[in-house]
């Protein structure tokens, strides 16, 4: 997925300004940390298949581009084309966290996303369901990663719980937290506040974890987005890995 | 005096043929040439932006190959009246439409001359035609026609039209309704044997 994709709507293709313009802008915008790509509509027009490819590329990005030479005062013909085959797709669909996702590997495949001013300001709150499975453990500490876009006007604030919701510990991605309440349900959730036209963007997060007994198992789980109606977020998928710590050496030797 | 008519219906959409059946026939009344040229079925590409109908083959089109684009052309520099017939697309034309008018680049040349504190390409020719430009929706609204009135406004500032006649109709107009504009407009437009 791009956050932001550039579509070039110049007749010339890739040796036209509008190209050169666009690369440039692809490059600043990766110095920012911004995803980035571009698209010349002419090459995508040929075959269906090469549409749906731009189509495709469009139903995802957070943020569109078109730059293209003005021909006869307004948008030349490719660009005229590219916004007939956007209506005619109908691609966006004003639903902010409106997404279609495999629920087997929780894998988001298609997101889409307002037009970028239709945004519900506020707070949102999307929090997953139970992620260990194993029983008669006592998860005591886990580290949360993020993979994520941030926007500085917007903020968030993410909690683990370790007990199944009854206490969320606030924690800051990245750092080991140790849990005041200890217990073997493990549950995340994040606060998203945005604005009208711009909200962070989760992509994934990868929770590490430690208990003090043997573990069952190990593995993905569904995610349940609670949220009201407020800002635009994405969350793509959760992966549980257990670490074992403190019990590591009694399995080894139990096993042995 | 010769009419071109430009019918620029998508394939997927209107067809636009009781306007262009209504023009054609009140042409026909009146003994002018008409030829209409639906866009969609023709095998027109689209501009490249290369330039060489300006800079290597001053007035034709070299860049394009294998098209009709440069016949079409001829048809136009060489008419009295050029006829758009379009969807109204975001307020302009539909593609197809688009793709027509940006293939008159060679009938312009690539020297600037201020109209208005503007610059805007020479003509080439001594003489052009007026137009007629006719769009439809099914749903018209204030903003929409003003930016197609507005669009063609430029457009007249670009291809030195005598005249030119812009509106916008809505898809569920009577026919007779049409008709009686349609004649009011080719009148507006000066357009007699």
């Amino acid at each position: 997925m791009s956050e932001v994709l550039i579509l070039n709507g110049s007749g010339r293709g890739k040796k036209s300004t509008s190209a050169g313009l666009g690369i440039y802008l692809v490059n600043l915008l990766k110095e920012e940390n911004i995803d980035a790509n571009m698209l010349t509509i002419r090459n995508h027009l040929n075959s269906k298949e090469k549409t749906k490819i731009m189509i495709d590329a469009i139903s995802v990005a957070a943020h569109i581009i078109i730059i293209a030479p003005l021909y006869d005062d307004c948008q030349p013909y490719n660009v005229v084309k590219a916004q007939e085959i956007i209506a005619e797709s109908r691609i966006s669909s004003y639903g902010d966290y409106t997404y279609v996702a495999n629920r087997s590997s929780l894998i988001i495949l298609r997101h889409f996303e307002s037009a970028g001013d239709t945004y519900v300001p506020g707070n949102v709150l999307a929090q997953s369901t139970k992620l260990s499975t194993a029983s008669g453990i006592t998860i005591t500490d886990a580290t949360l990663t993020v993979d994520m876009w941030h926007h500085s006007l917007c903020s968030y604030e993410f909690y683990l719980s370790a007990d199944g919701g009854n206490h969320w510990e606030a924690v800051d991605p990245n750092v080991l937290h140790a849990f005041s309440n200890t217990g073997e349900d493990l549950r995340w959730r994040v606060f998203l506040t945005g604005l009208r036209d711009r909200s962070d963007h989760i992509h994934s997060v990868t929770i590490n974890y430690n208990y003090d007994t043997i573990p069952v198992v190990s593995e993905y789980s569904f995610l349940i987005i609670s949220s009201g109606y407020t800002i635009l977020f994405i969350i793509i998928s959760v992966a549980a890995l257990s670490v074992f710590k403190k019990k590591k050496k009694s399995l080894k030797n139990r096993l042995v | 005096m010769s009419v071109v008519i430009l019918n620029g219906s998508l394939k997927s959409g209107n067809q636009h043929l009781l306007y262009q059946n209504i023009i054609e026939k009140e042409l026909t009344s009146k003994g002018i040439s008409c030829e209409s040229i639906i866009l969609n079925k023709t095998d027109l590409k689209s501009c490249i932006g290369c330039f060489k109908c300006w800079d290597t083959t001053p007035g034709i089109c070299s860049g394009v190959k294998g098209d009709s684009g440069t016949e079409i052309i001829r048809k136009v520099i060489h008419s009295d009246l050029i006829v758009f017939l379009t969807p109204l697309t975001f307020g302009g034309f539909s593609s197809e439409l688009k793709k027509v008018i940006e293939r008159f680049l060679p009938l312009l040349q690539a020297g600037v001359v201020l109209i208005k504190g503007e610059s805007h390409h020479k003509k080439r020719y001594d003489r052009y035609p007026s137009i007629l430009a006719i769009a439809t929706t099914e749903e018209v609204d204030d903003e929409g026609v003003e930016i197609f009135k507005h669009l063609m406004h430029r457009l007249s500032l670009n291809f030195y039209p005598p005249k030119y006649v812009a509106e916008v109709f809505s898809l569920t107009e009577k026919e007779k309704a049409v008709e009686e504009k349609l004649k009011q407009f080719l009148a507006i437009l000066e357009v007699v044997k």
